[in-house]
């Protein structure tokens, strides 16, 4: 039993962290209806940049946390003004969009490469985080940090997308630009607001995501964009709420799959799942019904 | 008569034991012997490709500087494998059919392995530096290894942990790679065959970064050792993960964690941590006369594998001097060779292809790997 809470709640430290790259790339998603997979990139560069400052420079947490959200705000609005923006204005398909955004990511992963190097860069040495005993659950003060944040994260994001006009206003654009345009919103703003603030949000999640590690490396963004594209999927697109939902189902089933079966197919259960969801269920668990956009 | 004959035998005996010590002095002259040398200068671990060379260019000037082979020089061919298994092919078929030379070193498993059949088929002696699977063993009577294997690595690993630490209990969890299977199925079955028994048996993924589901698994059984192979990043995460799930353990491996950032990214955790690796002694004085030489020239400390390179250069060129020019006696040569003081230890290719170099244990204590006293 008590492994099995531990398991448990190995799976929401997890589902937090899917949850978080899920929340901002949602975001972007409704807004902008691009696949930003470039997303990933951003959260490795900002990494780094806060690394940079809070680390090298030694100027402390806070400034560390400002410096990665203000790299990602801009680096988020730079690509929508850069590619995105041109791309739609001249109606080029989003599937070449995606490539596009794809490749943006395997830039930006390999330009950390140069910058920074190839070698895991410690962001928090070993035994600077503070052990908490839940009964029989062991956990450590930046992993509750991550579950409260995102927590707080998702409650705020889905009441702003509720009952908030600007945010209603962004879904509408989401779901019909055009028409949106016509009814006078200023839609091209709207996006690049979508791509300050989901990608600022990025930024401050891959330092506390480093934080919980302890290291941070030039894939991280790769790997983590992954996970987050499945916990997507597993929620349902175009929908914030959803895709945090996602994230923590997938970390959860994960997690606790390996309590019973050998975690070497810890992998195979996450596609698994994905695959039984695009097969049965491709508009995602909480997702909009009818098909994805 | 009698006496001058006597003088003259003296005279002529004091001429040939001056003469090779004059022939010293001078460098070596004429054609030289060549070795072919593959390593991965240019790609993705042309890093190490340049230190590995460093270690064989010290030992080919030394060397020469000090008469050559027979008072000829030795000259290494430099091929660049690129890290790729086809590169790696292609160059030693050159190095043998238009370099002609008649004995190669090489390294990296997934280069050499795939070279194993030309060495045979072209019966070209080559010296493997720095890998450790264990079908070095078994690749045939051309090639040889002054790197101990994973066989005998992990076999004494388990030994050290059942005879002097006395443990019998362990967990295992390895990289999921050719490389961790290898590792934790040797460890695993040495460790059985002494009468040890394996309470969990968990992978990690390279890159991974959430080790806590397999850790979970392995704090229910509680061991009182846990074998870790990984590399240093995922095994510094793997010690530090442990003790944030409250597990309290021993942790042994090979050499992998003897690294800085492994200590800073596993903390106090890592405290106990026992690592078992082919390491030179640092108090051998021909150890520090090597380090010294090394630093003179190149400006900074060895790295781990080049002292192997610079030991693989001599041993063809005693190999040369005691058999002769030729990829024939070459191989002669190395296996008659008795013990060659080498700069890593005392090599013998006399019952095994492959040098058994002890190993050195030694344990991390506040973010140092110190020497264990028995």
């Amino acid at each position: 039993m008590s492994v099995l809470s531990q398991f448990v709640f190995n799976g929401i430290v997890a589902g937090s962290v899917y949850a978080l790259i899920a929340l901002g790339f949602a975001l972007i998603f409704t807004a902008s209806r691009v696949f930003h997979f470039a997303h990933g990139g951003v959260y490795t560069v900002s990494a780094f940049a806060g690394y940079t400052v809070m680390v090298t420079l030694g100027l402390g947490l806070a400034a560390g946390f400002a410096t990665a959200a203000l790299v990602a705000a801009l680096m988020g609005v730079g690509i929508n003004m850069v590619l995105y923006e041109p791309m739609k204005a001249g109606n080029v398909s989003p599937f070449v969009a995606m490539i596009s955004s794809f490749g943006v990511l395997i830039i930006l992963t390999n330009l950390t490469a140069i910058v920074w190097g190839s070698n895991p860069t410690v962001l928090s040495p070993g035994g600077s985080a503070t052990i908490y005993r839940l009964g029989p659950i062991y956990t450590t003060g930046p992993q509750l940090q991550i579950i409260v944040f995102t927590v707080v994260l998702a409650l705020l994001l889905w009441v702003f997308f509720r009952f908030v006009r600007l945010g209603i206003a962004i879904r509408a654009m989401g779901s019909d630009a055009e028409l949106a345009e016509v009814v006078g919103m200023p839609s091209r703003r709207l996006r690049h607001i979508s791509f300050i603030v989901g990608s600022g949000l990025v930024g401050i999640s891959s330092l506390l995501i480093g934080l919980n590690v302890g290291i941070i490396d030039f894939n991280m963004g790769f790997d983590i964009m992954l996970m987050a594209t499945v916990a997507m999927i597993i929620g349902g697109l175009g929908n914030v709420g959803a895709a945090a939902a996602g994230g923590f189902v997938l970390g959860v089933v994960q997690n606790v799959a390996i309590w019973k079966i050998e975690s070497k197919w810890q992998l195979a259960i996450s596609f698994g799942i994905l695959i039984l969801m695009l097969l049965f269920r491709p508009s995602g668990l909480f997702g909009e019904r009818g098909p994805a956009a | 008569m009698q006496r001058i004959g006597g003088l003259l035998v003296t005279l002529l005996a004091a001429a040939l034991w001056l003469a090779p010590v004059g022939a010293q002095a001078q460098m070596a002259k004429g054609e030289p012997y060549r070795i072919g040398i593959i390593l991965p200068m240019t790609g993705t671990a042309a890093d190490y490709g340049a230190d590995f060379n460093a270690g064989a260019v010290l030992a080919e000037e030394e060397i020469n500087a000090a008469g050559g082979v027979n008072g000829r020089p030795i000259k290494l061919v430099l091929a660049d494998s690129k890290a790729s298994p086809k590169e790696g092919v292609a160059e030693f078929r050159r190095l043998v059919e238009v370099e002609k030379v008649p004995a190669i070193i090489s390294t990296m498993t997934h280069i050499i392995v795939p070279q194993f059949p030309i060495s045979k088929e072209t019966n070209t002696p080559m010296i493997t530096v720095g890998a450790i699977t264990p079908l070095i063993r078994t690749a045939g009577p051309t090639v040889f290894s002054n790197y101990p294997l994973a066989d005998d690595e992990e076999r004494i690993i388990a030994e050290y942990a059942i005879h002097k630490l006395g443990i019998k209990k362990a967990a295992l969890i390895y990289e999921n790679s050719a490389w961790g299977k290898q590792l934790g199925e040797i460890f695993s079955a040495e460790f059985k065959k002494l009468g040890g028994e394996i309470l969990a048996e968990e992978i990690s993924e390279k890159g991974g970064r959430d080790f806590r589901s397999q850790l979970t698994r392995i704090r229910a059984t509680n061991p009182p050792l846990l074998v870790a192979y990984a590399y240093y990043g995922e095994l510094g995460l793997i010690v530090r993960q442990s003790e944030e799930l409250g597990i309290k353990t021993r942790f042994m491996s090979m050499g992998a964690p003897q690294n800085q950032a492994f200590a800073e990214i596993a903390g106090p955790a890592a405290n106990g941590f026992i690592s078992g690796s082919p390491r030179w002694d640092e108090n051998a004085p021909q150890v520090k006369a090597f380090i010294e030489r090394y630093k003179k020239r190149y400006g900074k400390d060895p790295d781990l594998y080049g002292p192997y390179f610079y030991d693989a250069v001599r041993l063809f060129a005693a190999a040369i001097e005691k058999g002769g020019y030729s990829k024939e006696g070459i191989q002669k040569g190395l296996r008659e060779l008795g013990n060659f003081p080498g700069v890593n230890g005392t090599m013998n290719f006399e019952k095994s292809n492959v040098a058994l170099l002890p190993l050195r244990f030694v344990q991390f204590e506040n973010g140092k790997w110190m020497p264990i006293k028995n």
